[in-house]
């Protein structure tokens, strides 16, 4: 609850700040960021990232959050159109969203620049992603590390999975499954959230469990929902016989993690995909070459490292400066 | 009938005109069958296409709403490019309220339109180029897109082509076309095939049989029967038809060879006579008209002999019909010996012969060939161990002095025959122009003879006949005179041949008979004694068959009693045919006329023959009189014939008596009566009755 608080006191004053800014400096370039859902702290995160970032090459912006729905990010999309802004900056609802966003974007000639999703189709700078493949892997082996440690090698492992028609979470799980298979590690199944409350977090995770008695480990595609799927594990009285991953990072991670309830988590770096963001929209209305995919690591963190990538963690995945 | 044969050539032939048949007929009807499949899958494919829009615009406007609703431009964009890839599909349009709103327009507009290439474009609807392509769609199918609070939320158009359409019809066309062409030509080449071997090739077969013919036109061969039921019909028949030609040519033939032996006959018969077999008239005409024309081309001479015999009608009468045919025949074969070879002969009729003489270089030449046809037939021909001397009259035309025709010529050479007649006969005669007179002359003569007859111009003179020694008429011979009224008295001798050869001399007998009667009979009534009235018979008048009815008639119609009567008849007449005339005298005595032989001792008497003829006089020809009774010889046939007479029994007069020597030699030798101009030429009856009978 005091982390809410305090995001949403910092969400205040960027946006004061922002219009702040644009009222005081009319001359400067204005960037328009349309994000998903700046109630979920991935996006949050990431929003402050790009804020840092343009105030930092000192663009005017004006973040627009479109609370998950496609209707206000065509609105906001349409809005800066009309506005003509120099460039947006857009986490969209959906890679198919974002096709349309392209597509007006591109029509009134606008730059955009996508952090996290991706597109189905369409023009765009440049696309800052994570490599969810490769974090998933990463975490994978920490799994299969672990599995062979306590002489697992027998037990299953099920996943609690993101929708798999998005790309990154068929990369997440194709990169997980990758790990397991080089050890001969047997899937459990895979469950898919859909409404991604925790109820359902907890029905699936316990549908799992309780359908494979040698389950030996249970992956979370997610990292919101964490509790739910604890709870599962605590209801079914496998707590130490079920280890729980999660991709993505939670503050209350640093803890867990260190207390050995969760094993690891796979963890993007939101805030500094916002930054990348700004600054390759920086290039493209510099004049500079682009890359037109920026992947950035997903940190693989457990108890092992996570002393180590404390840093890391706090300022990239957590934004917390 | 060259060109009638160019007319069946430039005809067609069967086989042509069932090409043109079959072809027409088989690609008619593939054409029409092609065209109705196109019709009907056309109508399929139209059909297909609007269940298939109407199928496709259900589906999507259902999902289509919920992308609307959700805001899932790209989702329906998408869901748009996937049904754009129906080949059918031209055009996808969706007006978008929801993002129209968002928009601040009425509808976002958004599609897919399909260019020539099949590319695929985003729809942009100022293009106009992309209206065009949705303009020149096939079909449209517009529906509006409903909420599911079923508020109208957008439309949606789909934009079918009937490209593929086409495409299908050009393919169904070549496709029909080809199998059409292909069955066509497998049927056409099927029914040729057949159509030759079981019908043309039967048919070909006849017409060169048919053809193949003989002169005669007849096919020479039978056709071979093979084929089908009709074709077998027809060269069954056609072979009933040859063999039924085959028998009519050959009774034809038959009949045509009878024709012409017949024609031939025919023709020898028209052409020659049939009792000598020589030329007759018209084949004489036919040879005379050829050697005109030969002769105008050779600049030469022809001659035309008219060969008439003398005194021929009275061997004919007295010894009858064959005989007289025996002597034309001999005559014939005489006058065939005198010619040449190449010389024509001809019988015109009754005892009329021609000589056609060609290529003449001297006149002396033809009065060569006439004399010796005189002189051949001079000589006496026998016929049944009989003898007749007979004579001919020969008249001659020549071309081109006397005439240019033919008709001209014998006309001509008639005539010059007749100046022969009247030269004496048994000589011959050039023609010359006064003769063609003489001939019109004859024929107006017979002409006024027949008027003279009717208007009664004829009288009746008599010539007393006077006993010599007491100066008394014991009768009188009643002889014709004929009073013209232009011409006047008109001599016997010029009328009596003319009458005679016309045969009006038994007109002109009868009409003296009848007038003589009346005459005596009148006198007789009178109270007078003129005797016996002497009447001449032609030998015509003899033959007659009504002769003794008129006889008697006239004698009941005259009141003339028969011994008033005197017949005389010729010796001439009498002894050509004796049993005959034996015997018509008999019955003309019976009747208790008197018959006397007339002009006695100028024929050939028989006195056999002489002695069985109820006659009661002989009449001593006055040719033996006129030289009385100086002449020796007359003497004697006088004295002969006297003497003939009283041994016989019969009376003797004398006719032509002129001098009172001759009246006083004949009584003194016993021949009492006299006749003659001593005592009176012929006068008409009232001078009679006013000289001898007051």
């Amino acid at each position: 609850m005091t982390h809410k608080v305090h995001i949403f006191f910092i969400l205040f004053l960027l946006i004061f700040n922002v219009s702040l800014s644009a009222n005081q400096s009319e001359h400067k370039k204005r960037l328009v960021y349309i994000v998903s859902d700046l109630s979920i702290p991935f996006w949050e995160i990431m929003n402050r990232g790009v804020l840092n970032k343009s105030k930092e090459l000192g663009y005017q912006l004006e973040v627009f959050s479109s609370d998950n729905s496609p209707k206000k990010e065509l609105q906001f999309t349409i809005k800066a159109i009309r506005e003509k802004v120099d460039g947006i900056v857009v986490s969209p609802t959906g890679s198919s969203a974002c096709t349309t966003i392209l597509k007006f974007a591109q029509e009134a000639n606008i730059p955009v620049v996508i952090s996290d999703i991706g597109t189905d189709s369409g023009k765009y700078v440049s696309f800052v992603s994570s490599d969810n493949f490769d974090g998933a892997y990463q975490i994978g082996k920490v799994l299969r590390k672990e599995m062979l440690k306590r002489g697992w090698e027998n037990k299953k492992v099920g996943i609690v999975a993101i929708p798999q028609k998005r790309l990154n979470g068929q990369l997440r799980t194709s990169g997980f499954m990758q790990a397991l298979r080089e050890i001969n590690i047997q899937g459990a199944g895979l469950e898919q959230q859909v409404s991604f409350s925790m109820e359902e977090t907890y029905r699936l995770s316990r549908k799992l469990i309780e359908k494979n008695p040698d389950l030996g480990a249970l992956w979370l595609q997610g990292s919101d929902k964490y509790e739910a799927a604890l709870q599962a594990i605590e209801d079914t009285q496998k707590e130490g016989k079920i280890l729980l991953l999660t991709f993505d990072a939670e503050p209350e991670f640093l803890e867990l993690i260190k207390e050995e309830k969760l094993l690891a988590s796979a963890m993007q770096q939101p805030y500094l995909m916002g930054e990348e963001a700004v600054i390759a929209m920086d290039k493209h209305l510099n004049g500079k070459k682009v890359e037109q995919n920026i992947q950035l690591n997903v940190l693989p963190v457990s108890k092992e490292n996570i002393d180590k990538e404390i840093h890391t963690i706090k300022r990239n995945v957590l934004g917390i400066e | 009938m060259s060109l009638v044969l160019n007319d069946q050539l430039n005809k067609n032939s069967i086989y042509f005109n069932l090409i043109i048949i079959i072809v027409g007929t088989v690609l008619l009807v593939m054409s029409a069958h092609a065209f109705l499949l196109y019709q009907e899958k056309r109508s399929e494919m139209v059909s297909e296409i609007k269940e298939s829009s109407k199928s496709k615009i259900n589906i999507m406007n259902k999902n289509i709403a919920k992308f609307i609703e959700s805001y899932s431009v790209n989702e329906y964009e998408k869901f748009i490019l996937h049904h754009m890839n129906d080949k059918n599909v031209v055009g996808i349009v969706v007006e978008d309220y929801n993002m129209g709103n968002i928009l601040g327009k009425e509808a976002y507009i958004t599609g897919k339109v399909k260019d020539k290439t099949k590319g695929i474009l985003d729809y942009k609807s100022e293009d106009s180029f992309h209206r065009f392509i949705l303009d020149e769609s096939y079909h449209v199918d517009t529906e509006d897109i409903y909420s599911q609070d079923e508020s109208v939320i957008g439309k949606i158009s789909i934009y079918s082509t009937d490209y593929y359409i086409n495409m299908a019809k050009n393919e169904i066309i070549v496709r029909t076309l080809s199998q059409a062409l292909i069955i066509s030509s497998v049927l056409i080449l099927f029914l040729i095939i057949n159509i030759r071997n079981v019908v043309l090739k039967p048919i070909s077969s006849m017409i060169y049989t048919i053809q193949h013919s003989g002169r005669n036109g007849i096919p020479l061969n039978k056709i071979f029967i093979k084929g089908s039921y009709e074709v077998s019909v027809l060269a069954k028949t056609i072979n009933a038809m040859i063999d039924s030609i085959k028998s009519t040519h050959k009774e034809l033939e038959e009949q045509k060879a009878e024709l012409i032996a017949q024609k031939d006959t025919l023709h020898y018969q028209a052409h020659h006579d049939a009792l000598t077999g020589l030329a007759n008239r018209v084949l004489f005409y036919d040879r005379l008209e050829h050697a005109i024309e030969k002769s105008k081309k050779l600049d030469s001479k022809i001659a035309v002999l008219f060969i008439d015999l003398d005194h021929f009608k009275e061997i004919n009468d007295s010894v009858g019909h064959d005989v007289g045919d025996d002597v034309l025949v001999e005559v014939s074969s005489r006058l065939q010996n005198v010619i040449r070879k190449q010389d024509t002969l001809s019988r015109l009729g009754g005892d009329e012969f021609t000589v056609l003489l060609e290529n003449i270089v001297r006149s002396e030449d033809v009065s060569w060939i006439a004399s010796k046809i005189l002189a051949t037939l001079q000589e006496a021909v026998k016929i049944d161990d009989k003898s007749f001397f007979i004579s001919s009259s020969i008249g001659i035309s020549i071309y081109p002095d006397d005439g240019e025709t033919s008709i001209d010529l014998l006309k001509y050479a008639d005539a010059a025959m007749y100046k022969a007649k009247d030269e004496g006969r048994n000589n011959f005669q050039y023609y010359s122009s006064d003769m063609t007179e003489k001939a019109f002359e004859r024929i107006m003569l017979e002409t006024n003879i027949r008027q003279g007859l009717e208007n009664e111009e004829f009288v009746v003179y008599y010539q007393p006949q006077i006993d010599g020694t007491t100066d008394t008429m014991i009768g009188m011979e009643a002889l014709v005179r004929w009073n013209h009224p232009s011409m006047g008295i008109v001599s016997p001798a010029k009328f009596m041949p003319v009458a005679e050869s016309s045969g009006l001399i038994v007109k002109v007998d009868r009409y003296v008979m009848k007038h003589a009667m009346q005459q005596v009979s009148d006198w007789y009534a009178q109270g007078k004694k003129p005797g016996v009235v002497s009447l001449n018979l032609c030998i015509q008048q003899l033959q007659q068959k009504d002769f003794f009815e008129v006889l008697k008639s006239l004698m009941i119609e005259t009141q003339c009693k028969a011994e008033w009567i005197e017949l005389e008849v010729t010796e001439g007449q009498v002894m050509t045919r004796p049993e005959e005339a034996i015997k018509i005298l008999q019955e003309i005595s019976n009747l208790g006329i008197r018959l006397a032989v007339d002009d006695f001792g100028t024929g050939y008497s028989s006195l056999s023959y002489l002695k069985r003829l109820p006659i009661d006089k002989l009449k001593i020809d006055q040719s033996f009189i006129r030289d009385l009774p100086d002449d020796e010889e007359d003497i004697a046939i006088s004295k002969a014939v006297i003497s003939l007479a009283e041994n016989l029994n019969l009376k003797i007069i004398a006719e032509g008596v002129e001098t009172q020597e001759q009246k006083e030699f004949l009584v003194e030798n016993g021949c009492s009566l006299i006749q003659g101009y001593l005592y009176s030429k012929p006068i008409p009856a009232d001078e009679l009755q006013k000289e001898f009978l007051s």
